[in-house]
């Protein structure tokens, strides 16, 4: 019996050998036809010469291994940025200029919102999205204005964000929100991988080849200030932000967090962020907690201030006043 | 045993209570460590070449230096005296301007309650030139406007000196600059109006073109 099963086996190797179909050629047929499916599909989808298409791929694996921004050197940190340049280049067609310029020494940012002044006008929410090039597809929006009546409470829930009627409502006072860059960012304590974190001037930033999209930062933030690419993003080349940071406004992928960055490639420059700019009623105020006399310490000094879940203890850097 | 496990409590209640202790300060702290002024070692900041910042604010209310945007010199405007000869009727409107008829009459005046203010009260009527007066001082060029408004609006005027009010142009990092109380409001209606919201709601989807209950 079991030689007869031995000879049955026996005989239909055999005919496989005669037919030139052992399992390892079978498996070397199937991966050379993947390999020429994927190489016509990447070819039709990339329309690149030849020189041109081994450059993206070799600037791509070396952004692929490359290591997290927090930990990179000086030249690293050029390198990549550089290598980002190019590829939006060969890729794209547009020349960016991606900063990776540090911390000023001595910095430390503090933004303050007038609730008495903002009128609800969204022109803050329309600068952002264009100074940092946010997706216009999925309409992300790191600012949300909240509409709620006077005399009810400053909880975020009972105010009404998706506001479209003449503003501003009579009886009615509208209060901005976006990331706050806390001091003690309960994002950056869940991140698992470390792709987030504060640096020294106060920011909160993200980079965004390293976050692996796992969201619990957006679960950790108390206010609601993080956004996720659920789709990839779409800028339409025209409305594309040429000045950009590499912690900041360049442009992100499906799949990674995003969020307010003080517009890292301005505030690092010296100017005041799209925000504050865009204000028409001046409600914004910007600057360094640090310099005595600059607008904000006035504020703080000043007028009766205060923050959003105070006790969560995650000591903010928006601090909302009334003059 | 029982050495083992002590020896290994002892080790985890030290592992674990020096685990938190990072030196963390609060920026309470790091304020009151900085004591001197940061240097900006460039010059950070480069605004519109063409703004015409005019005048240096120093030591108003006791705030650092500060650039106002002109909102248009006397030049850009017409001499009283190429409409008028000589001194204008300021006695008449000064004692009952209701029955004076007044010139520049396309002028309507929605500034406080009504019947407070009168033309008079801001525009300096003794000049031929046009310039603006304050309760303290007569001759104010338009661009020294901030005086004139400072006459009842002092607490505004403090908190626009220091920043905390009003239009910055430019940067946080110094020189600030600062626009006028003309570059925001109009003298004659100062009040803004209102407007529709500029964004796109986030419940509104723009591939299907509908409302959702998205908040």
């Amino acid at each position: 019996m079991q030689n007869e099963f031995l000879e049955n086996i026996e005989k239909d190797l055999n005919e496989l050998k005669d037919k030139n179909l052992t399992r390892r050629s079978a498996i070397k047929k199937m991966a050379a036809g993947t390999l020429m499916a994927a190489t016509a599909v990447s070819a039709a989808k990339n329309p690149l010469g030849d020189n041109d298409k081994a450059r993206v791929r070799n600037l791509e694996l070396q952004e692929y291994i490359k290591t997290n921004y927090k930990v990179m050197t000086r030249d690293e940190k050029l390198a990549t940025v550089k290598r980002l340049e190019e590829l939006a280049k060969l890729k794209h067609n547009v020349d960016v200029s991606i900063s990776s310029k540090d911390a000023i020494p001595g910095v430390l940012y503090g933004y303050a919102f007038n609730i008495g002044r903002c009128g609800g006008y969204q022109d803050c929410i329309t600068a952002c999205q264009k100074e940092n090039n946010l997706s216009q597809d999925s309409n992300i929006q790191y600012i949300k204005i909240f509409e709620s009546k006077l005399g009810e409470s400053l909880h975020l829930t009972s105010g009404n964000a998706q506001y479209q009627h003449e503003i501003p409502v009579d009886d009615h006072f509208y209060m901005g929100t976006q990331c706050f860059h806390c001091e003690n960012p309960p994002c950056v304590k869940v991140c698992p991988t470390q792709a987030t974190w504060k640096e020294p001037d106060g920011i909160v930033v993200v980079d965004y080849d390293w976050c692996i999209g796992c969201r619990y930062c957006e679960a950790g933030c108390p206010y609601f200030g993080r956004r996720f690419n659920w789709s990839e993003p779409v800028i339409p080349k025209e409305d594309l932000n040429t000045t950009q940071h590499y912690l900041g406004n360049r442009p992100r992928s499906k799949g990674v967090m995003e969020k307010c960055t003080f517009c890292i490639q301005r505030s690092r420059e010296g100017k005041n962020t799209a925000c504050v700019e865009a204000c028409p009623t001046g409600a914004r105020v910007f600057g360094n907690i640090l310099d005595p006399n600059s607008e904000i310490r006035y504020v703080l000094e000043n007028k009766t201030v205060f923050r959003l879940k105070e006790d969560l203890n995650t000591d903010p850097k928006f601090w909302y006043f009334k003059d | 045993m029982k050495k083992l496990l002590t020896i290994a409590t002892v080790a985890m209640i030290t592992i674990f209570t020096g685990c938190n202790s990072h030196e963390e300060v609060t920026f309470t702290q790091r304020i009151r460590a900085a004591k001197e002024v940061p240097t900006y070692s460039e010059n950070l900041v480069e605004f519109h070449k063409d703004s015409k910042k005019f005048y240096m604010g120093s030591g108003l209310f006791g705030s650092q230096p500060f650039h106002v945007l002109d909102t248009g010199s006397v030049a850009q405007r017409g001499k009283c005296a190429n409409c008028h000869q000589g001194a204008l009727n300021t006695q008449m409107q000064k004692n009952r301007p209701s029955e004076v008829k007044l010139s520049h009459w396309d002028k309507k005046l929605n500034h406080g309650p009504a019947g407070i203010l009168q033309c008079a009260t801001c525009h300096d009527y003794d000049a031929t030139q046009p310039v603006l007066k304050s309760a303290m001082k007569n001759n104010l060029d338009f661009s020294q406007v901030y005086q004139t408004c400072q006459t009842c609006h002092n607490d505004k005027v403090r908190d626009w000196a220091f920043g905390a009010h009003g239009k910055r142009v430019g940067g946080w990092a110094p020189p600030k600059v600062i626009r006028n109380c003309t570059g925001c409001h109009n003298p004659h209606d100062p009040s803004f109006k209102g407007s529709i919201p500029k964004a796109i709601p986030q419940n509104y989807n723009i591939t299907r073109g509908i409302i959702t209950d998205a908040k």
